[in-house]
């Protein structure tokens, strides 16, 4: 028999493994739309639920799964996310008024979940996680006539998922055409699992770092516990004459409130350093003794966390720490490879932060850097469509006012920063930063990473493919000829729809040698030397062998 | 009536055509349990004829080059309409872009009805 305690379990274990392994889902995510979200679609939806069970103590297994579905009904993100919440409906109504459930309550109640789930869409397209949704439970319901222990059901359920999905490709020709299986019933099989592993009585799965998959607890989540006093408080206050309040008594009170009380007593000023839960306590007493001069508080578990969270390539070459709001604005950028991020820096943008395709940082990465960038308003540079969410995720979480621009590339991001101009408004300038970018056609170059189908050609692993604003237009077995292919290509799109071309800049790789850009640059300029202003640039950029700016 | 200019010649698409790929697209959706009729030539025309037409609750318009496209559809009862409206949205326009090649402006989503389970 399952305890409510146990099915809450599962599910926050099933939330967090999701979140360890989303951005594998999110590599096959190429239906209905291939923009690579639904793995952070459906942990973000899991993470609602999580948050609200880990609140329950001592629930039925009716009021656990209530809460899962109520909060994923609220949390539900994408396709994938909305599925994943009509599933737990069904098994909320299912479940309803049981104490604890068995095998098979728990497939009868996924099964109503499953015909909810079905209810919703005029025309199912099966080979998607409906269809590893419904074959699973299917598979359950048949295991349970059999032995209906929450176990062996369970486990049906699970190797019937893992194999509907390996069949999802015959289903659907999308996911064959890429090589891949469907992403939604790889989150949902993921999902099923994480909970069969607290069912079978394994423990609960840890919790990752927002975006880090290395399933691996850190020393800093597990020193957590230990920081008591959340808040760093200093201030320094001004002695005034009269004021006969003795500041051992100030002492007396701060230690009741917090500890690593710090008072210096100085005949001008008395100087102060506490860790306290409540600096507002703190400061109130305090002025009581006089004005105050400087006043600094500090939350120290988040500090913890981007000390430990900081990849470890970064980590070494800047620390971040929050900055107060001087100017009027401010610029943050993510960016890979040394070149571009020193592009960015010239161009005045704040900081950087290290990512872009296959390397995305987490919202929290992005929120430090916005925190230490000094300026009221904070424009966002993505730089990538898979990076525009977890940069939207730091508005709500900065102190500051955060605008983040739709810039799906680098060279969109660069084009932006040079329309920015800092006498208009915000308004005008997220107008004309945003009408630049999309002017901007970029082209890029890079190797493909698994066999694939594109448009009747068949791409093999390793071959040159040649990206037009994201979409594969040729492969080529040569950089520099699809380099050059692909300009010219560019540049004739453009001519057709009517938009003229007036630069274009070349930013090469680190896995390019400077001698063979400067070959591609003269065989463009031979082409458009007269017309057109080319200029090189230093990129050093991982994956990519070339980005091409055209505008 | 849509048309199109480049270098070989002109392409024209028709109302009906688009009607018809949005409706299918539409209808596809995760989280469309329906469609709904929408203005009165709709309406008149499902009583005459019962049949079901793939354009219903579709409208297309364009304006310049660009497309804006009016939806209205049934859902059921339990799910989160904004996440739904959001993927509509996106598997829209993809579609869209995809087959025909021109820019989506603009997907309105009107939830006109629910269908009770």
């Amino acid at each position: 028999m399952i305890q409510g305690k146990t099915l809450c379990d599962a599910i926050i274990s099933a939330s967090n493994r999701l979140a360890k392994e989303r951005q594998a889902v999110d590599e096959l995510n190429v239906f209905p739309v291939p923009d690579g979200d639904t793995g952070t679609n459906m942990s973000m939806t899991l993470a609602a639920a999580s948050r609200e069970l880990e609140r329950l103590t001592e629930p039925t297994v009716s009021e656990a799964a209530d809460v899962a579905a109520a909060a994923l009904l609220r949390g539900a993100r994408g396709n994938s996310g909305v599925i994943l919440s009509l599933l737990f409906r069904g098994l909320s109504k299912g479940l309803k008024g049981k104490e604890t459930a068995d095998g098979a309550d728990l497939a009868e109640a996924l099964g109503m979940g499953v015909e909810a789930a079905y209810k919703a869409v005029m025309k199912p397209t099966e080979g998607t996680m409906l269809t590893v949704a419904r074959e699973a439970v299917a598979k359950g319901k048949e295991a349970a006539a059999k032995d209906s222990s929450a176990k062996n059901v369970w486990e049906a359920i699970c190797k019937e998922a893992e194999a509907s999905l390996q069949r999802t490709p015959d289903l659907l020709p999308v996911l064959k055409k890429a090589g891949v299986v469907d992403a939604g019933g790889k989150g949902l099989c993921i999902v099923f699992r994480a909970m069969q592993d607290v069912f079978e009585g394994g423990s609960i799965e840890t919790k990752a770092g927002e975006a880090v998959s290395t399933g691996e607890i850190s020393a800093a989540g597990a020193f957590e516990a230990d920081i008591k006093f959340t808040y760093c408080t200093e201030f320094i206050i001004g002695r005034e004459k009269g004021n006969t309040n003795d500041p051992l008594r100030l002492r007396a009170y701060l230690e009741s409130i917090g500890d690593s009380v710090v008072l210096v007593d100085d005949p001008e000023i008395i100087k102060v350093h506490l860790h306290t839960n409540d600096p507002g306590l703190a400061l109130s007493e305090a002025i009581k003794y006089g004005q105050f001069e400087t006043v600094k508080i500090e939350n120290m578990r988040i500090q913890h966390q981007n000390a430990a969270w900081v990849p470890e390539d970064v980590s070494d070459s800047q620390t971040l720490e929050r900055s107060e709001p001087e100017n009027e604005y401010g610029f943050v950028a993510v960016a890979a490879g040394e070149g571009l991020q020193a592009l960015f820096k010239d161009l005045s943008c704040d900081n950087v932060v290290s990512g872009g395709q296959t390397m995305n940082p987490s919202t929290d990465d992005i929120l430090n850097a916005i925190q230490a960038t000094p300026a009221k308003n904070v424009f966002v540079l993505p730089n990538n469509k898979n990076i525009i969410l977890a940069a939207e995720q730091a508005i709500p979480l900065a102190d500051r006012k955060v605008h983040v621009l739709q810039t799906r590339t680098i060279p969109q991001g660069i084009a932006a920063m040079l329309n920015f101009n800092p006498d208009d408004d915000v308004q005008t300038n997220l107008l004309n930063m945003m009408k630049a970018a999309d002017n901007v056609t970029t082209g890029s170059v890079t190797f493909a990473v698994r066999d694939s189908d594109y448009s009747g050609r068949s791409i093999k692993e390793g071959d040159i493919l040649a990206l037009e604003n994201g979409k594969v237009i040729f492969s080529d077995s040569e950089v520099k000829h699809a380099v050059v292919k692909l300009t010219k290509s560019i540049v004739n799109t453009r001519r057709i729809t009517g938009r003229e071309t007036s630069f274009i800049t070349l930013i090469y790789g680190k896995d390019v040698k400077e001698a063979e850009a400067e070959e591609v640059l003269e065989a463009l300029q031979e082409r458009y030397g007269n017309s057109i202003d080319i200029t090189l640039v230093n990129g050093g950029q991982p994956v990519y062998y070339y980005f091409i700016s055209v505008e | 009536m849509i048309q199109m200019e480049n270098h070989l010649g002109t392409i024209q698409i028709s109302q009906e055509y688009f009607a018809y790929l949005v409706g299918n697209a539409a209808s596809s959706c995760y989280g469309v349990a329906g469609m709904m009729k929408s203005g009165a030539r709709q309406g008149l025309r499902s009583l005459i004829s019962r049949r079901t037409y793939a354009d219903e609750g579709v409208r297309v318009r364009s304006q310049g080059n660009k497309l804006i496209i009016d939806l209205h559809i049934r859902v059921i009862y339990g799910m989160n309409i904004s996440a739904i409206a959001k993927s509509i949205v996106n598997k829209v326009r993809y579609t869209v872009e995809q087959a025909t090649g021109l820019e989506v402006q603009k997907v309105n989503v009107f939830v006109d009805g629910m269908k009770a389970e």
